[in-house]
């Protein structure tokens, strides 16, 4: 299958190019401190990929994030989990009713999350996700990972919703956003 | 920036996907997908640059894999190892792959060999799964590589498989 070839023949060097990306942003917000939780709708379905970016700030006590697909909450989200947590090291096998993403442990510090979905339009299979988070503080240094899957029907992915269980909410300045990977 | 290069699919009748003519104008490649196969049970997935049949492909590879820690390595193989697909045991379920491709130009214009790093998932339940990272590289002929092929050790690239692959510019 020809690619790239006649692209780069048109727009020349990469130099040239740079400005063509095809990652691109496609929703976001900024928090406020007064809210925990923010839902991407009606996502498009052209992109390849989508990514979400997370930077998230702790008020108190501390934040944990989780991540529910088309408002579903039931026990379909089955992942692996791999996670460090002040140097111990954890992995195993997960079934929960929506993907746990990172958390800042101590109020005041943060975590910075990636989340990425590919194949998220299919509507004859489950759709799979990686994820990463790590954070930072003075007594709990912890990165947490998790791959796995939805499997609550193959319906394609329009909604993402981004939540706390723990009664708290992302410090403003926090910043979440939507990106998805396309054709050119 | 990212660019999109191209794109290949599963037919459900063929156990290679070929990317032909990648451009020697990025910096570096990143190559996302889905993927899964016609054969019963899951399989190994390969790939091959530019149709590189010499025993020069070396990878590593740890995480968890059907309910336990594992970790694996291949030397001097004929084709890099770089994920587990599911088959049609594994109802519905798609592998997850992005991957990243550096030193992929010619050694006089990029130095050192091509490698990769890359993580791959796929889930069925809690005993047959797979969720790794992974490493390697290719010690062949260190000319631009302008071919990617994707192989499995059973059945074919069933149709809802797709990888893209995408170029990142320089500055």
């Amino acid at each position: 299958m020809p690619l790239g070839a006649a692209k780069a023949a048109l727009l020349g060097a990469a130099g040239t190019v740079a400005e063509a990306g095809d990652f691109e942003w496609i929703a976001g917000t900024t928090f406020d401190g007064s809210t925990a939780t923010h839902t991407f709708s009606a996502i498009p379905q052209t992109y390849n990929s989508l990514k979400i970016v997370f930077y998230c700030k702790a008020s108190t006590p501390a934040f944990w994030a989780w991540t529910r697909i088309n408002g579903e909450t039931g026990n379909n989200y089955e992942m692996v989990q791999m996670n460090s947590v002040s140097g111990t090291f954890y992995s195993g096998e997960l079934s929960e009713t929506s993907f746990v993403l990172g958390n800042a442990p101590t109020a005041g510090y943060a975590f910075i999350h990636e989340f990425e979905f590919d194949g998220y339009t299919n509507t004859s299979m489950f759709s799979p996700m990686f994820q990463m988070a790590g954070s930072l503080d003075g007594s709990s240094r912890q990165f947490e990972a998790s791959e796995g899957n939805y499997q609550s029907g193959t319906a394609a992915i329009t909604s993402v919703e981004v939540f706390d269980t723990s009664g708290d909410n992302p410090a403003a300045g926090s910043t979440l956003a939507l990106f998805g990977y396309k054709d050119a | 920036m990212m660019e999109h290069i191209g794109s290949v699919s599963g037919t459900g009748s063929s156990a290679v996907m070929t990317l032909t003519g990648v451009p020697d104008t990025y910096e570096t490649l990143l190559l996302k997908g889905v993927a899964h196969s016609t054969n019963a049970a899951s399989v190994e997935a390969y790939m091959r640059f530019n149709s590189d049949t010499d025993y020069v492909y070396d990878n590593l590879r740890g995480g968890r894999k059907d309910g336990a820690t594992f970790t694996g390595n291949g030397a001097n193989t004929s084709m890099n190892h770089f994920a587990y697909i599911p088959g049609t045991n594994q109802t519905s379920v798609l592998a997850q792959i992005e991957m990243n491709i550096a030193g992929y130009r010619a050694a006089a214009d990029q130095p050192g060999v091509c490698g990769f790093f890359s993580q791959s998932n796929f889930m069925y339940d809690s005993s047959d799964d797979a969720q790794m990272i992974w490493t390697g590289w290719y010690d062949g002929s260190n000319v631009d590589i302008t071919i990617i092929s994707f192989h499995m050790s059973s059945g074919n690239w069933g149709t809802s498989s797709k990888f893209d692959l995408y170029g990142r510019t320089g500055p």
